[in-house]
């Protein structure tokens, strides 16, 4: 074991570790505090973290084991420091902010909604109208290029219209029992829309009730609900604040996952 | 959109519920959280790395029984959705 230190959580000092073995996931880990704040770190080589399923899974069971011992907040994985003093420093540097997510979002939960489209999962989503793709007879190959594309924008225009529409008939429903939400449309051609909802855990139930009396409403889409997962989305973003779900990488992990399950390599 | 998401749109549309369950988890751990400027590579530029090794990571996601025992409730309604259609389509 090396003598870096990976970042799982941040934590109030106070906050007792997990006992030893909690879920397999809580050996060997430390506290890091500055001020009223700590964050919760173990061992990992000088290199950095390793990219596996156990790495990932660890660091999710970590945090999980974590945040029930007290409010906590979940740090990205592979955030890896020399020394526990870079972490103090880093701490430091952004402790208001971290204070703040803190007692926000400490104690609370997100869960995940993700509506598929429903047509075929080889189409581009919805099938375009047909007398959308016939170019005129008798046109160049400029004007057909033309054609299509503008056909094509027309497509990309209805497709996030009907997009917006599921995420408001969803959002009637869902959005009045969360206290915050996410909300983006077409991360990838085959998600309408993905939807994160902050929640307090004891509205996890009500909100899951809901969730099943309106799914079995939805003809277009098929609506899928994960978690209850730790606060992820809702952190204060360095970058800007607001907006939708930041999917930079939603799409290239989807790809990813695809390519994976078909067999290809990367 | 990305043109090169537009390319790929036939394999990103053909996700299945048990992938959305592990996507949430991926894009929540890997690309949400607290983020501290972390001081050895793989935290700050070496973000790309992460993104390589999951190309190893995403292959044997038969792995994950306690991951993909919560997608049940997705699972299930996607089931019980695709039964529906069946019995209309059939009835």
């Amino acid at each position: 074991m090396g003598s870096a230190c990976y970042v799982y959580a941040i934590v109030g000092r106070n906050t007792p570790l997990p006992s030893a073995g909690t879920g397999g996931a809580a050996a060997e880990l430390a506290m890091v505090p500055w001020r009223e704040l700590a964050a919760v770190t173990g061992q990992t080589g000088d290199d950095g973290a390793p990219v596996t399923v156990e790495a990932v899974l660890h660091h999710e069971a970590v945090v999980e084991a974590v945040r029930r011992q007290g409010p906590a907040l979940p740090v990205r994985f592979g955030t890896v420091f020399r020394d526990a003093t870079s972490v103090a420093s880093a701490l430091a540097e952004r402790y208001e902010p971290l204070a703040a997510d803190l007692d926000r979002l400490g104690d609370k939960v997100e869960l995940s909604l993700t509506a598929l489209w429903a047509a075929p999962a080889s189409s581009d989503g919805p099938a375009p109208a047909p007398q959308e793709e016939a170019a005129p007879a008798g046109q160049g190959a400029g004007a057909r290029y033309l054609h299509a594309r503008a056909a094509e924008i027309r497509r990309d225009e209805a497709l996030k219209e009907r997009a917006r529409a599921v995420a408001r008939e969803l959002d009637q429903v869902l959005g009045g029992l969360a206290l915050e939400r996410r909300v983006s449309f077409l991360p990838t051609p085959g998600v309408a829309v993905r939807s994160a909802y902050l929640l307090d855990p004891a509205g996890v139930e009500a909100f899951k009730a809901a969730f099943e009396a309106t799914r079995r409403a939805r003809g277009e889409v098929r609506v899928l609900l994960t978690g209850p997962w730790p606060p992820y989305t809702f952190m204060r973003r360095t970058e800007t604040e607001g907006g939708g779900i930041p999917d930079g990488r939603f799409a290239e992990l989807a790809q990813l996952l695809t390519d994976a399950k078909r067999g290809r390599p990367g | 959109m990305d043109p090169s998401l537009r390319s790929a749109s036939g394999q990103t549309a053909a996700l299945r519920a048990q992938d959305v369950t592990l996507l949430d988890l991926l894009d929540r751990v890997v690309d949400h959280g607290v983020i501290l400027a972390g001081d050895v590579t793989i935290s700050v530029a070496g973000v790309d790395l992460i993104y390589l090794g999951l190309r190893v990571l995403l292959a044997p996601v038969e792995r994950l029984p306690e991951l993909m025992s919560r997608t049940v409730d997705a699972v299930d309604a996607v089931d019980a959705m695709d039964e529906e259609r069946s019995e209309v389509a059939h009835g």
